[in-house]
């Protein structure tokens, strides 16, 4: 943006310079008129004639013409767009065009980073986050706790979890619709491993660990498709 | 014909009926009674300390559920007046699940 507005200036003024030299043509056009004017004067005074006959009048006449003529041609010229001044104007448009560009940019990535940094980030991340951590840190705990149980563990523990982590998993239908049929896919196939594993009324705890730390790794990948998406639209 | 499920008689009138998984093959045992149409209806019945999850249900109903575009709707054409409460919410988010844009692509 700046070498442009540099450039764009620099052609501007070496134009302005290369036109102000017009007037001092004309000064000398009108310097010859005035000087020519007398001449003129003279030759209608009675007194004083330099012309010796009427055919050097007339060559004076005939020359003082044809020069007038040239300046005026000169200053026809000097209004039509020149190479320079095309260049200094697109430069200029130029300019202007990426300064507004570049404010479009910028407002953008503020609207950008305020939906990633903070719907995102400070207030849909942690509670969804929060919710699938403590399924990985307590549900052997509450396996131990209801001693094996599995439909003691599926009804008090696991299906509550399962069906918080879904409502949670909705909020994010203003950033991602897809968010939350695949958090929903990934609970039903841990519902469908945690009810296959059932043997005798019985729950293994390392089947029960396994299958739910598998769930984290894609629930964290779905997270991470959020944020490349905020970041696409 | 109504299809009457009875989980008080049927599946071995187990305490906890879980999975998508084991509701499709529950439905297969279902359909696979000779004599069996379905017209749509059906009626749940369980006891009191049995709990059928919502994805059981996901399952039992198969593609039957994504036909109705409201829960009033569904309603209609499901009976849960004689489910177990923890249950009936259960099959009532299956119900929802089913009715959402979503829904089918489960």
């Amino acid at each position: 943006l700046i070498i442009s507005l540099i450039l764009s200036s620099t052609i501007a003024c070496s134009n302005i310079q290369s036109t102000s030299t017009i007037p001092t043509q004309t000064h000398h056009v009108h310097t010859y008129k005035k000087k020519k004017a007398q001449d003129v004067n003279n030759i209608k005074s009675p007194k004083v004639n330099n012309y010796s006959n009427s055919v050097d009048l007339l060559r004076d006449f005939k020359i003082y013409n044809t020069t007038n003529i040239s300046a005026k041609k000169d200053d026809n010229n000097d209004q039509t767009w020149t190479k320079e001044t095309v260049l200094a104007t697109m430069s200029f448009v130029f300019s202007l065009f990426t300064l507004f560009w570049t404010e479009f940019k910028e407002k953008k990535n503020k609207i950008i980073d305020y939906k990633e940094n903070f719907w995102l980030k400070q207030t849909l991340f942690p509670p969804f986050i929060q919710s699938i951590t403590s399924l990985v840190k307590e549900s052997s705990d509450a396996l131990v706790k209801l001693n094996f149980n599995s439909t003691k563990f599926m009804t008090e523990y696991f299906i509550p979890k399962k069906n918080q982590i879904e409502d949670i998993s909705r909020l994010f239908i203003s950033h991602s619709k897809s968010f939350e049929p695949a958090v929903y896919k990934i609970l039903t196939d841990l519902d469908d491993e945690l009810s296959d594993s059932i043997n005798n009324g019985i729950l293994i705890g390392s089947d029960v660990t396994n299958a739910i730390n598998k769930a984290y790794i894609l629930f964290v990948a779905e997270l991470d498709r959020v944020i490349d998406s905020s970041k696409t639209k | 014909m109504m299809m009457i499920v009875d989980f008080t008689k049927e599946f071995g009138n187990q305490d906890l009926y879980s999975g998508r998984k084991n509701g499709e093959r529950a439905r297969e045992q279902l359909f696979s009674k000779p004599n069996i149409v379905n017209d749509g209806k059906w009626k749940f019945i369980s006891r009191a300390g049995q709990f059928i999850s919502s994805s059981y249900f996901l399952g039992l109903l198969g593609d039957s559920i994504f036909s109705f575009s409201t829960v009033n709707e569904a309603f209609k054409y499901i009976n849960l007046d004689e489910l177990d409460q923890a249950s009936k919410e259960e099959c009532i988010r299956a119900i929802k699940r089913g009715t959402t844009p979503n829904g089918d692509l489960f």
